[in-house]
């Protein structure tokens, strides 16, 4: 199996799917939380870097820290999965994206006035326009678990009847 | 007497709850909260804020159902030696456990060490008792 780089959108970042689903079917060792957020809180890094198998890494960065150190996590040639905390954050990553990349939105709690696209990922028409603008280049797998059916869409715009 | 906040995914802390007072009837300060599919973590956050404020004089013992799953991950960030502490893998037996010792103990750590041992003690392989 070729190396797979997982980009995934999950507000919960690591957690039951996660863990249970994504490490395990993919055989992922290494796992990258990209949120400046999480970055500052020395206790929800402690938290995460408790919950992991024992044989994974996990790895923090900052959106600018990721963005600047990409090329080296590109070229180790390893599975990786990186969490980002919301669809803002993926877009603010863009400039790395390639075709390689498998991008999954798994996770997006509902919020007044968002769209339901699964039982896990509902969408605001910010994050529909954000999505839509990545869609013009990119597939993008919006499902929980790895083995699921992804919910295809080829226009995110259409949610919102645009 | 410490509190007990059971934080877990779906209704299975509801459910608990009423199948722990079937077998020892019912129960004072104990709270359920439930992480649903697509709730929002944040909001959980703060009811699960207000509840532990509620038990602050005594302290709250959190048992969530998997270490690592997000209600788990929520109820960590709260653990205060003093006050919260944290038991994840929540069973039967060491509900029923925790309910029966909670005057006995004189904070949250102290009944979270009876919980923990209670709930592995609490799992048995057939097998292993036929062939004794």
């Amino acid at each position: 199996m070729n190396r797979k780089l997982i980009f995934r959108v999950d507000d919960r970042l690591i957690h039951g799917q996660v863990i249970e689903g994504w490490i395990k079917y993919f055989k992922i060792r290494e796992i990258i939380i990209v949120s400046d957020r999480v970055c500052k809180d020395d206790l929800q890094r402690m938290i995460y870097s408790s919950i992991l198998p024992e044989d994974c890494i996990l790895q923090f960065y900052s959106i600018e820290n990721f963005i600047n150190n990409f090329a080296e996590i590109y070229s180790a040639k390893r599975s990786i999965l990186i969490l980002f905390e919301s669809v803002r954050d993926l877009y603010n990553v863009r400039e790395v994206l390639n075709d390689e990349i498998i991008i999954n939105v798994g996770c997006v709690a509902s919020r007044e006035h968002k769209i339901e696209i699964t039982d896990t990922v509902f969408l605001d028409k910010d994050e529909l326009i954000l999505l839509s603008k990545l869609r013009e280049k990119y597939d993008i797998q919006v499902k929980k678990l790895p083995w699921e059916t992804a919910v295809e869409i080829k226009n995110f715009l259409s949610l919102i009847g645009e | 007497m410490v509190g007990i906040i059971l934080l877990t995914h779906g209704s299975l802390g509801m459910e608990l709850l009423k199948t722990s007072e079937m077998i020892i009837g019912k129960q004072n300060n104990v709270d359920f909260l439930s992480v649903q599919s697509g709730a929002s973590l944040s909001d959980l956050a703060k009811d699960l804020d207000n509840l532990i404020n509620k038990y602050k004089k005594d302290g709250v013992l959190i048992l969530t159902d998997m270490f690592g799953g997000s209600p788990s991950n929520i109820a960590m960030a709260y653990f205060d030696k003093e006050h919260v502490d944290v038991v994840t893998g929540v069973n039967l037996p060491m509900l029923i456990k925790t309910f029966s010792m909670r005057n006995d103990v004189e904070n949250a750590q102290n009944l979270g060490r009876i919980a923990s041992q209670t709930g592995k003690e609490s799992i048995i392989l057939a097998g292993d008792l036929m062939s004794k």
